[in-house]
C-alpha cells in the first residue's frame, strides 16, 4: 500500500516521529489483487491528523470523509489508526454503490478485509426487480 | 368436509431502495455481498421481513464509476467489484414476515428480486408455516411470489377452519397433499399428488383436487379428479371424480362410483354422500344389499 497526502500546515517531532496536521488530504493505493482494491484508490480529508508513524498509530478528527473510488464514501467525526486497523466510536454516515448506511461505530482492517459498522446500524439497500 | 383456504398473498415488490435495520453490518466487496447481523429487520412498502442474520447479494454487474478527475489517468487499483442492485435476500434464524394481515414464519427465507419470490423453509421439527387469521399454512417448502400474490407449498398441510356452511364451531379440515399451488386471481387452490382431506371420521384421497373460492375467501366448491376413495367408518366409496359442494355439504361421486357399506355393495350413475348426515342417494342405483348386516342398527327393523 502507498500513500501520500497534502495538508494546509504541517508538524513534525522528529522525536517519536510524531505529525500533526491540519485540514489534510491523503490518497492510498491499494495493493493489486489485495481486498482493498476492491475499492479503488482512497481518498481522505480531515480538518486535524495527529500521527506516531513509528507507532503506525495516529487519529483524524473533525469532519473526516473518505471517498473510494468505487463510489463508497463514508464520514464521521473521529476515527482512529491503529496497526492494521480503522476504528471508530462515533456516528458513522456511509454511502456506495447499492447502499446507504448509518451506524455508531465503525471497524475496519485497512487490507480491507473487514469493514464493519455496528452498535446499530439503518439504512437502505438497492434493489431492482424485473423491468 | 367444508372450509376455506384463504389465498395467502405477499406485498409486489417494485425496483427500488429496501430499508434494512440491524446490530452491525459488514461489507464484503469482493463476495459482492453485505451481511447483516442481529435483530435484521427488513420492509419495504408493507412487506417486512425480520431475522437473526442476513445477506445481501449483489448482481454482477459494474458500478458506475465516477468521474475521475481531469488529467487523472486510470490507475491499477481501480478494480470494480460489486453491483448496483441486490438481487437476492437470504434471511435466517427465526425469520418472520408480515405482509398486511398476514405473516409468515420460518428458519430460512430467501427473496429473489429478480424472480419476485421469498421462498421460506424450516425444520422438520418447525417447518415454515403462513397464517392470515385463523387460517393457517405449513409445509416443506412454502414460494411466496411476490408479483402475482400466488402460493407455492411442498408436502402442504392445511387446516381449514373457516366455513360460509357451518355455524358455531365449525369441524376443522385437514389437507395434505404433495405439492399445492394457490392461484389468487384465479381464486383457485391446486392440490397435486398424494391429495388427502379429513373431516372427522371422513378421509378422502385422490391424486388432484382443485379448491374453488368466492370473492370473500370462503370455500365454494371440491374438485376431486383421477380416482377418489372417501372412508367414513365402515362407509367407502369410490368414483373417478368427485364434487364437493361446501354449501350442501354433500360428495357427488360420479365415473363408475361405487359404495361398501358392511356388505352392500352399489353402484349407480352417480352417489350422492352426505358427510354429516352419513345419507347416501344413488341415481340410477343397482347393486347388492345384506340387510341381516344391519341388525341391531339405530333404526333397524
Amino acid at each position: 500500500m502507498v500513500a501520500r497526502g497534502t495538508a494546509d500546515r504541517l508538524d513534525y517531532h522528529r522525536a517519536g516521529a510524531r505529525l500533526q496536521a491540519s485540514h489534510g488530504r491523503g490518497v492510498i493505493q491499494p495493493e493489486p489483487g489485495s481486498r482493498l482494491a476492491a475499492f479503488g484508490s482512497v481518498r481522505f480529508v480531515a480538518d486535524r491528523v495527529d500521527g506516531e508513524i513509528a507507532n503506525r498509530k495516529g487519529v483524524a478528527s473533525g469532519a473526516v470523509r473518505v471517498d473510494a473510488a468505487r463510489g463508497d464514501v463514508a464520514r464521521t467525526d473521529q476515527i482512529f489508526y491503529d496497526g492494521d486497523f480503522l476504528h471508530s466510536d462515533t456516528h458513522v454516515d456511509a454511502a456506495g454503490p447499492g447502499y446507504r448506511v448509518e451506524g455508531n461505530g465503525l471497524l475496519a482492517r485497512t487490507d480491507g478485509s473487514v469493514i464493519q459498522l455496528m452498535d446499530g446500524v439503518k439504512g437502505k439497500l438497492q434493489m431492482e426487480a424485473r423491468p | 368436509m367444508t372450509g376455506a383456504i384463504v389465498l395467502l398473498a405477499a406485498a409486489t415488490l417494485p425496483s427500488g431502495p429496501l430499508d434494512f435495520k440491524a446490530r452491525d453490518m459488514r461489507i464484503e466487496p469482493q463476495e459482492r455481498r453485505v451481511v447483516l447481523d442481529g435483530d435484521v429487520h427488513l420492509s419495504r412498502g408493507d412487506l417486512n421481513v425480520t431475522g437473526e442474520h442476513a445477506v445481501a447479494e449483489y448482481a454482477k454487474e459494474q458500478a458506475a464509476l465516477p468521474r475521475r478527475p481531469r488529467g487523472r489517468k486510470k490507475e491499477a487499483s481501480d478494480t470494480i467489484v460489486g453491483g448496483q442492485s441486490v438481487e437476492r435476500f437470504t434471511v435466517s434464524g427465526n425469520v418472520h414476515v408480515q405482509s398486511g394481515s398476514r405473516t409468515a414464519d420460518g428458519e430460512h427465507g430467501v427473496m429473489d428480486v429478480k424472480a419476485q419470490t421469498l421462498v421460506l423453509t424450516g425444520t422438520p421439527q418447525s417447518p415454515p408455516i403462513v397464517r392470515d387469521g385463523s387460517e393457517t399454512l405449513s409445509g416443506e417448502r412454502i414460494l411466496l411470489r411476490l408479483d402475482s400474490e400466488d402460493v407455492e407449498v411442498v408436502r402442504p398441510k392445511v387446516v381449514l377452519r373457516r366455513s360460509i356452511a357451518e355455524e358455531g364451531q365449525p369441524t376443522p379440515v385437514r389437507v395434505e397433499a404433495d405439492h399445492l399451488l394457490l392461484l389468487q386471481a384465479r381464486r383457485l387452490a391446486r392440490f397435486t399428488d398424494d391429495v388427502v382431506v379429513r373431516r372427522g371420521d371422513a378421509v378422502v384421497r385422490s391424486p388432484r383436487m382443485e379448491a374453488r373460492y368466492d370473492g370473500e375467501g370462503q370455500l365454494t366448491k371440491l374438485e376431486l379428479r383421477g380416482g377418489v376413495d372417501v372412508r367414513q367408518g365402515d362407509r367407502r366409496a369410490t368414483g373417478e371424480n368427485a364434487d364437493y359442494d361446501a354449501k350442501a355439504r354433500t360428495l357427488v361421486l360420479a365415473g363408475d362410483p361405487k359404495l361398501y357399506d358392511q356388505g352392500d355393495v352399489l353402484t349407480g350413475d352417480r352417489i350422492d354422500l352426505g358427510l354429516d348426515t352419513k345419507e347416501v342417494r344413488v341415481e340410477r342405483a343397482r347393486g347388492r344389499l345384506r340387510p341381516e348386516a344391519h341388525k341391531g342398527e339405530r333404526g333397524a327393523p
